[in-house]
């Protein structure tokens, strides 16, 4: 058992009737067939991005469907022999079990080692600053900042 | 000479880097490229009508395969056009 989904189109000149019986004959051949038909999807009338066969208009129809493989050959053979169908297109519906998916990379990995780097560096700054009177000790600590982003500044100017 | 004075000035690159396009399908994390989506597709054709290449659009070789695939098919039931001029 594999899923199909045939498109096709039918040429805009065919009655609204005519239109509804050729949706049900084609119907008709899956079940026929023992498919299960999924989802039909009628999009009505609708303009064709270039004329096919001098049509500037078709009607689409989409049909998912269910069954072995005999069902779409058969759809097929049926679409050439009625001139009112004026293009069709099947496809298999895949559902593959292994999903794509991105593996997630450790994000920013370069930011954290440098934060970690930036954390073992600071306890072993503050001791010695500790040392020297605190009320210097923050105007170094501010400068050196001010430095820092200065540079910072200028890299990213 | 002249190759140390250019050693010292700052690259095009340093001061325009590349922004970084990330794959719009890979981001909503998106399997299949249905063929019926036209107004995604049409996101992803020229003016003209043609696929956008991959360095213009920023998607992924993935999704790019799949893309291809579905415009081709948008195309042959005239969702698409081959041509715009």
């Amino acid at each position: 058992m594999r899923s199909y989904e045939t498109a096709f189109l039918i040429a805009p000149t065919l009655p609204e009737e005519e239109i509804e019986k050729l949706i049900d004959k084609m119907a008709g051949i899956i079940s026929k067939k023992k498919g299960k038909m999924i989802h039909v999807d009628k999009w009505g009338k609708r303009r064709l991005a270039y004329p096919i066969e001098k049509f500037k208009d078709a009607f689409y129809v989409f049909f998912q469907y269910s069954g072995e493989p005999e069902i779409p050959a058969e759809l097929e053979r049926n679409f050439k022999q009625t001139e009112d169908v004026i293009r069709y297109l099947t496809i298999k519906l895949e559902e593959r079990a292994n999903i794509r998916r991105k593996k997630e990379k450790p994000k920013g990995k370069r930011a954290g080692d440098f934060e970690e780097h930036a954390r073992e560096a600071s306890p072993s700054r503050r001791p010695p600053q500790k040392e020297t009177p605190q009320e210097k000790s923050p105007e170094k600590i501010e400068k050196k900042d001010s430095a820092t982003e200065a540079e910072k500044e200028k890299t990213n100017g | 000479m002249a190759r140390e004075q250019r050693r010292d000035r700052p690259s095009y690159k340093r001061f325009f880097p590349p922004k970084r396009k990330v794959c719009r399908f890979c981001e909503r994390n998106v399997r299949e490229i249905d063929y019926k989506k036209m107004d995604i597709l049409k996101k992803y054709t020229l003016e003209r009508g043609k696929i956008s290449p991959r360095r213009v659009s920023g998607t992924c070789a993935y999704h790019q395969r799949r893309l291809s695939v579905a415009i081709k098919r948008a195309r042959l039931l005239a969702l698409l056009p081959y041509i715009l001029d």
